[in-house]
């Protein structure tokens, strides 16, 4: 556990939202059906301190409880509420009045449900003017941060499973959907360093996390899912900030007329259309992801594997139907990744003649056939990684093959470690791939069950590299 | 000397109460910014066509008002006016028609490709250009690229490549257009965004006629905040 910052000021409040020292619930119970009591159960795996604070009981689980917060006789870094909406305000006075670092409003019920509940919202925000108190939600499963085993998220742990400590930080605007990505990153053993739910927004916003993600050394990738722009300028300074260090992918929802109208109704956001959004994105090198599951392949590849310099690809492939497939997306620019197919060197295609069939084929893509052996792939892999006229690699993993073992896939795991070319590996099968996709994400080798996705990563891949020479003033990528 | 331009323009917008600002007065201020428009004359008084003796024929004329901002859609401009004594019969025409609303007069350009190019300042991000293939077709194709201003010349290499109809620019056919006179006018736009970008909600420029030698703009509509 790292250490709550002993600075003043909004900045390093937002650390103890992340990182605290000790926590509160208000709100907590000792019935496991409620919420209350849903989350107090999951805080014990926290280990800092934890106080819970409930009005009516003396004990939660033998624990005391506190009438208020501003009862704990020691001091309190972060303070979760799950009561109703309209017992919020009195509870956030109470935590100003204790000198709490950061709150999280659980409680729904407040602008998107209508007038009243915005009512609701402005009193809290005016009760934040003069504090530098920060305030996560309302309407938010709050934060997930694997390294603290700080989780204040209600949806059930067997139901929603939560992804293991790593290097993307997630930032979402959405709970229903967070919930399911983060079920998907445990499966897929997608690390995340932190999850942040911003709910409504009403204080703590996406420029906030950005800010605080672009200084936290292990943030690797910084992935967001939003529905409105807090402050679209700063969004874009901050990006800008960023994005030469470390990469920012984003997921904007709402981005038709009737979209964002939708975005209005969900969370009470002002959210419109823009049309600049686009351009705005790639002057900032931000990476714009379309849906969820764009979200999640950009950003898993953008943290497992390195930028790839150009545009030309080599497929690998030991069944000629999927390296056609994959040829047409990689040339696609509407559908696709609007990429090139790599022209292999004469001396590479001289090298893959040596240890392949005659009957296979040695121009892009590279086809080696049903009779191809681990020794083979191993070979191919490392010629194309030499040749000068190729920047990526998409390989197809072939486990149905009779003449293939297991040891393939390890020849596939080390190549996509230690080769000097970014490699996107595809599986494509039932209940055994499956079995073998999952072990190879164990490690931390993002592994496609289809073409088209395993493509546009790479693609963004070579988004990325041609923002980093952009950047650096070494001109044009290939 | 833009500066005296859009005085101008700020004072129409105040005396009149109408943020449309007419193209009469948009067209003197984007010359002034180094951006090629058509040789014209303004037309307040039926007198003032004498001047139209500078002009080369054809020419077109258009009825300028914040209250007449489609053009078209009115029976406002009429092309391929051949000589002097049809322009002073038309021009009497749109003063009867148009309430004596000013005109302008100008020289009519060819081209071979028709670009837009427009100031948009966007909710969320400022001030923002945009360029698009097709004049009056962009909108249906919506062939368009946008960026946050300023914008640099590579800037403007880079979205003139996101556009479907690029080759358009880059010799397809054997269509000859300036490409660069069209990305320094992009560049002006950006300028004049950064400079007047408080005052102005959005500025159109469609189309902008490219030919062999020039880009030049033929219609613009400026709307202030």
């Amino acid at each position: 556990m790292s250490s709550c910052w002993s600075g003043k000021g909004r900045f390093s409040n937002l650390n103890c939202l992340i990182h605290p020292r000790s926590v509160a619930l208000v709100g907590a119970s000792s019935n496991k059906l409620k919420i209350g009591g849903i989350m107090w159960s999951y805080l014990q795996s926290f280990p800092g301190r934890k106080h819970p604070v409930n009005i009516k009981q003396e004990t939660i689980d033998g624990v005391k409880a506190y009438g208020r917060v501003s009862d704990i006789p020691e001091e309190v870094d972060l303070v979760v509420i799950a009561v109703p909406a309209r017992n919020v305000p009195s509870v956030i006075d109470d935590c100003i009045k204790k000198g709490v670092k950061a709150v999280i409003v659980v409680s729904a019920g407040f602008g998107e449900t209508g007038e009243e509940g915005r009512k609701l919202e402005d009193e809290i925000k005016s009760k934040l003017a003069n504090t530098d108190m920060v305030l996560l939600g309302p309407n938010t499963l709050g934060v997930y941060v694997p390294g603290e085993s700080l989780d204040t998220m209600f949806v059930l742990r067997e139901k929603s499973r939560r992804p293991p400590d790593g290097p993307i930080a997630y930032v979402s605007q959405s709970g229903a959907s967070a919930s399911g990505f983060m079920d998907m990153a445990e499966y897929h053993q997608y690390g995340i360093s932190a999850f942040v739910g911003l709910g409504n927004k009403l204080d703590v916003n996406e420029n906030d996390m950005l800010e605080f993600f672009s200084n936290d050394d292990k943030t690797k990738v910084i992935c967001m899912h939003i529905e409105s722009f807090a402050d679209g300028k700063r969004l874009l300074k901050l990006c800008r900030e960023t994005t030469p260090r470390k990469p920012v992918v984003i997921l904007k929802a709402g981005r038709t007329e009737a979209g964002a109208r939708a975005a209005m109704l969900h969370t009470g956001s002002m959210a419109k259309p823009s049309q600049a959004m686009d351009g705005a994105f790639k002057q900032a090198g931000v990476v714009r992801a379309n849906d969820l599951l764009e979200l999640f392949d950009y950003s898993r590849i953008l943290a497992y594997q390195k930028p790839m310099f150009g545009p030309n690809v080599v497929v690998v492939t030991s069944g000629g139907g999927y390296g056609v497939i994959a040829t047409d997306y990689i040339e696609d620019r509407n559908v696709g990744g609007g990429l090139k197919m790599a022209e292999l060197s004469l001396n590479s295609k001289k090298g893959l003649r040596e240890k392949l069939p005659s009957f296979a084929s040695v121009d892009n893509p590279i086809d080696l056939t049903g009779n191809v052996t681990d020794e083979m792939f191993d070979h191919v892999l490392k010629i194309v990684n030499k040749d000068e006229n190729t920047d990526g690699i998409l390989a197809f993993l072939l486990l149905q093959t009779p003449y293939t073992t297991d040891r393939l896939i390890e020849i596939a795991w080390w190549w996509f470690k230690n080769g000097e070319k970014p490699m996107v590996p595809c599986i494509i099968g039932g209940l055994y791939s499956e079995k073998v996709i999952r072990m190879l994400e164990s490690r931390g080798m993002p592994v496609y069950p289809d073409i088209r996705r395993a493509v546009l990563s790479l693609r963004v891949l070579y988004e990325r590299g041609r923002y980093l020479l952009k950047i650096r003033g070494k001109g044009e990528a290939r | 000397m833009s500066e005296k331009y859009f005085k101008r323009i700020l004072k129409h917008a105040s005396i009149t109460g109408s943020k449309n600002i007419p193209e009469h007065l948009v067209k003197p201020f984007l010359k002034s910014q180094g951006i090629t428009v058509p040789r014209f004359i303004v037309v307040e008084e039926i007198s003032d066509l004498r001047k139209a003796g500078r002009l080369k024929f054809p020419v077109a004329l258009k009825v300028s008002s914040s209250r007449f901002i489609h053009k078209t859609d009115v029976g406002g401009v009429l092309l391929n006016i051949r000589g002097m004594s049809e322009l002073k019969r038309s021009a009497v025409a749109f003063r009867k028609r148009f309430k004596d609303e000013p005109l302008l007069v100008e020289e009519m350009v060819g081209g071979s490709v028709d670009m837009i190019c427009g100031l948009i300042n966007d909710d969320d991000f400022g001030m923002c250009i945009m360029i698009g293939v097709g004049g009056i077709y962009t909108e249906i194709y919506k062939d368009i690229s946008t960026r946050v201003i300023p914008v640099s010349r590579e800037d403007v290499l880079e979205m003139i490549g996101e556009l479907k109809g690029r080759a358009l620019l880059e010799g397809f056919r054997n269509i000859r257009v300036n490409r660069d006179a069209f990305v320094n006018l992009v560049l002006r736009f950006s300028e004049l965004g950064e400079e007047y970008g408080e005052y102005i909600l959005g500025l159109d420029a469609n189309p902008v006629i490219l030919n062999q030698n020039s880009a030049t703009v033929i219609d613009a509509k400026m709307v202030l905040k």
